[in-house]
């Protein structure tokens, strides 16, 4: 028997016939799986029929007609979790397909969960026309349940844009958070993107439009005027060859975001440039300062991660330009999303101090026999895609989520002669140790940085231990019991001195102040600026 | 012409122990420039006692003090228990594994601070984790002096390994030099140097002598005699301490011979073995029999120098129980010279003690103690004595001296 006797049996309803003959014959094409499993499913066995479907997706992975009859069976079947789990795989290979967004909206509105909004919105964008209005009656309900607008209705709230230049190198996902409130994400790709390419995989993998170089005049042409926001957030070297030597794309990343706020703002005023630099920015270079200082004037705003990063940057650009210093903001932008943290409190910990790298390149008061490496690679903060970010989330929190404490970076802490504002006094700013073990950056790196593993500590409850230092990060953290800070006479830290109580003390500490290390902030700014609220 | 003067940076490692003010006489000595005092986790008590009688009774001193809380034996006891987790059917941790994993910082932190003076001085015994430390020292290349006090006749690897590989060891006196041959089969005798860590501080002498304390004798006309005993315990055939605190005895030939006792102790118990207190006991039913010559005291204090106003009561300090322990105690009791008979002649205090216990001191300090049979031998002993004579010999002072000259000499 071949396919299209099979075909012909399906269609005269002879469901069982069909049965039978893959019985005795295992399906060898996805036609073949999906015509068992509808047999099934038409017979009222919908739970044979799923698992036809998903031998079949492992035969013939991402297969997009398979997942398609998946997703519906278990939709009928109410298996909501399955479906989403199996949506979110559906819409990267069919990122247009209207169905999906609907099946997420209808769920999430059963539940009456906000998020409803953003894929009905997704799905009103990509219906068919004979669909649209359907949907649109469909959907109208949501404006009574959820108390807010989609973009489709008469009322709608203009569509906002933002232009990304770069990828941000932390947690990009974070930005899903404006496309879910009816933003519209671009991204420019720079001259270096391929190094970052897994980043902009990922911005693309949740709904922003990547333009490469080659493209960007003529999208400028065309949306300069329609743009809310250009933003780049990174970090800065400061024409330090040393520490550029692997990744040159800080100045061409600013560059032509310097470039692209010039144009927007050329057609549209009211457009806002905001500037985000990171922890691993250093302005220690007269002439790169120069360039810099000579240009930042066509910025709205400018954030920095930390308020001596902040003072760092004043310290030194306020040399070759005047600054206004209320366009400056301590805000962190390459932070995980509030509905990303998790933190659970446990009765009992793992007392062990966990490292995710370079950490251990330090002089430290941790034993080894208390450091436990994370050896396996695990995409919490980066990741080619969405999905292979969450994977790596609930892996995480599977194999670590009970470890009491994270190492942060004690950089240069045990060779620090200077304090921050001595440094900044004596320009002192880029004098490695050499006494450091491997370490290689300059001395105002420790007061000025916020590290990357400690945020993702953070957002799993887990306690960083940190220097207790000057930094103000590291400050407001001790400060409000979210870390354990050891001072620079502390020899030793033993993580058995802390009970398991104290633990979830601290635990709770970290989710009582999120604020501190999560994109949330960031957004709720641009948000409230391009409403035209008072931001300041 | 100005006589040539070396100033000295000198670092201690170890516990500081009883009498405190002892290292007023480090921060009095003009050729110590500075003292860097590395004291153990559970002393910072003690150590703020020392700050406070520098500020009281040197005040001149307190620059040259700089104290520092090392996280020890916590570091080692910790590594030590979690290597042991970690291996199976009793398989044993070997003193390198547990070195090679203290924190990194640990290791810069003695070799570039501690290591950094002109005399690293560790101590001062087996029991207070100090010999481990210098067993690390060693390890790491750093020179160090030992100095050592109490001691026991069982070989002990960190003890042996201390003496071992110290640059010179200052011991009480020279019989250690013969106990540690016998012990270990070491020959000390080319780098032994002779001071007692427990003299007092000469400082603290000097602050008391003009204090011009009444004896309680020249009120009632009886001898009084003080026992200092951190424990005290009322069953003689407990095993622990085989004996060594068991006072009831000599207390009763005492009480019998017309003196009065005042004990002053931390803990009165049935034993070691079984440390809880009910009455009645022994020691009440002597309070009961002697209503007005047996006093238990409040225990003293002699960390704060004020409080040795009330030892200078007393006319006469007994030194031991007179019962010796077992065998390995013995070894040691025989050479012993306990830190209690400074604190008596710091004081004042004539020490006593019964023969046959500390046979060292019955040799060497005949003119200091007065040693007996019985409390009515004491009675007779005591009409050739002039209280007034007695007086420390040495001060720590001395020690502080031949540390700085021994260093000198093993340079």
């Amino acid at each position: 028997m071949n396919i299209s006797d099979l075909y012909k049996l399906f269609e005269e309803g002879k469901y069982k016939e069909v049965i039978k003959f893959f019985s005795s014959s295992f399906p060898e094409t996805p036609e073949e799986y999906n015509l068992e499993a509808l047999s099934f499913y038409n017979l009222g066995f919908a739970k044979e029929s799923i698992i036809v479907l998903e031998n079949g997706l492992i035969a013939f992975p991402r297969n997009k007609d398979l997942l398609f009859n998946l997703i519906e069976i278990l939709y009928t079947s109410k298996r909501y979790e399955e479906v989403q789990k199996y949506l979110r795989e559906a819409i990267e290979i069919e990122p247009q397909n209207y169905v999906y967004y609907d099946i997420m909206a209808t769920i999430f509105l059963e539940s009456n969960n906000e998020k409803a909004l953003h894929f009905a919105q997704k799905a009103l964008k990509f219906a068919p026309s004979d669909m649209h209005d359907q949907l649109v009656d469909k959907y109208s309900q949501l404006e009574r349940v959820l108390s807010i607008r989609h973009e489709n209705s008469v009322n709608a709230k203009k569509s906002k844009r933002m232009v990304l230049v770069g990828s941000a190198c932390n947690y990009p996902d974070s930005f899903r958070k404006f496309m879910e409130d009816g933003w519209e994400l671009y991204v420019v790709r720079t001259q270096t993107w391929r190094a970052f390419q897994s980043n902009y995989e990922l911005l693309e993998s949740i709904g922003a439009k990547m333009i490469d170089r080659e493209g960007l005049e003529g999208f400028l042409e065309g949306m300069a005027s329609k743009i809310d926001v250009v933003f780049r957030t990174g970090y800065f070297y400061g024409g330090n060859d040393l520490h550029r030597l692997n990744r040159i794309c800080d100045v061409d990343q600013i560059d032509t975001f310097f470039k692209i706020s010039s144009k927007v703002k050329e057609k549209n005023a009211k457009a806002l440039s905001i500037l985000a630099f990171d922890g691993d920015s250093f302005f220690s270079d007269v002439y790169w300062n120069d360039w810099l200082g000579k240009r930042i004037g066509v910025c709205d705003y400018i954030f920095f991660d930390t308020k001596n990063l902040k003072d760092y940057f004043v310290n030194r650009i306020s040399k070759i330009t005047s600054i206004d210093e209320s366009k400056l903001k301590v805000l962190r932008v390459e932070m995980p999303l509030l509905e990303d943290v998790m933190i659970e409190p446990f009765e009992k910990y793992t007392k062990m101090v966990l490292t995710m790298g370079r950490s251990i390149n330090s002089y430290l008061p941790v034993s080894n026999l208390f450091i436990e490496e994370m050896k396996e690679q695990i995409s919490i903060g980066r990741g080619k895609n969405y999905r292979e970010i969450q994977d790596g989330r609930s892996e995480f929190l599977l194999k670590y989520d009970a470890h009491a404490f994270g190492l942060g970076y004690f950089y240069d802490f045990y060779d620090r002669h200077k304090g921050f504002e001595e440094l900044l006094k004596d320009g002192d700013d880029d004098n490695t140790p050499s006494n450091g073990i491997l370490y290689v950056h300059p001395s105002i790196y420790g007061y000025t940085n916020v590290p990357g593993d400690v945020i993702t500590y953070l957002q799993f409850g887990i306690v960083p231990v940190i220097p207790n230092d000057e930094n103000d990060f590291h400050r407001e953290l001790i400060d409000n019991g979210m870390a354990i800070g050891v001072g620079k006479d502390t020899l030793f830290f033993n993580p058995n001195t802390y009970s398991d109580k104290a633990i979830t003390e601290m635990r709770k500490n970290i989710g009582q102040h999120t604020p501190i290390f999560t994109f949330d902030a960031f957004y709720n700014f641009v948000e409230a600026l391009t409403e035209g609220r008072d931001v300041r | 012409m100005k006589p040539y003067f070396k100033s000295y940076n000198v670092s201690r490692v170890g516990i500081i122990g009883a009498a405190p003010h002892r290292f007023l006489d480090v921060l009095s000595n003009e050729s110590v420039e500075k003292f860097n005092l590395y004291y153990f986790a559970n002393e910072k008590a003690t150590y703020q006692t020392l700050v406070k009688l520098v500020e009281k009774y040197l005040p001149e001193g307190k620059e040259k003090l700089t104290g520092f809380e090392l996280p020890w034996p916590d570091t080692y006891n910790s590594i030590l228990n979690e290597i042991s987790k970690s291996k199976s059917n009793g398989d044993s941790v070997t003193i390198s594994e547990i070195f090679s994993n203290f924190p990194n910082v640990f290791y810069k932190f003695i070799n570039e601070r501690m290591a950094c003076t002109d005399v690293l001085w560790v101590g001062d015994n087996d029991f207070d984790s100090s010999f481990i430390f210098a067993t690390l020292l060693n390890a790491l290349g750093i020179r160090y002096v030992l100095s050592l006090k109490e001691t026991r006749f069982v070989q002990s690897m960190f003890e042996f390994e201390a003496l071992k590989n110290a640059k010179f060891v200052i011991l009480p006196h020279e019989q250690y030099v013969d106990f540690f041959k016998k012990k270990y089969s070491m020959d000390l005798s080319r780098k032994a140097v002779f001071g007692d860590i427990d003299w007092r501080s000469k400082v603290a002498y000097e602050a008391l002598k003009d204090a011009n304390v009444q004896k309680l004798s020249a009120k009632d006309g009886k001898f009084h005699v003080v026992i200092l005993s951190g424990r005290v315990v009322w069953n003689k055939e407990e095993q622990r301490s085989q004996g060594r605190y068991y006072y009831v005895p000599i207390i009763e030939d005492l009480l019998n011979a017309g003196f009065v006792v005042h004990l002053h102790t931390k803990a009165l118990l049935e034993s070691l073995d079984n440390p809880v207190y009910y009455e009645p006991n022994p020691y009440t039913k002597l309070l009961f029999k002697f209503p007005n010559s047996f006093i238990i005291e409040k225990p003293l204090d002699l960390n704060d120098v004020e409080n040795y106003k009330l030892l200078m009561r007393y006319d006469l300090g007994l030194l031991n129980s007179g019962v010796s322990g077992k065998d390995e105690f013995n070894e040691f009791e025989k050479i012993n010279v306990p830190n209690r008979f400074y604190e008596y002649l710091h004081a004042n205090v004539i020490p006593i003690c019964p023969k046959g216990t500390l046979q060292y001191m019955e040799k060497k300090f005949t003119s200091d103690v007065l040693f007996f049979e019985n409390a009515r031998q004491l009675r007779t002993l005591l009409q050739s004595i002039r209280p007034q004579n007695c007086k420390p010999r040495y001060f720590f002072d001395d020690f502080v001296k031949t540390l700085l000259d021994a260093s000198e000499q093993y340079y």
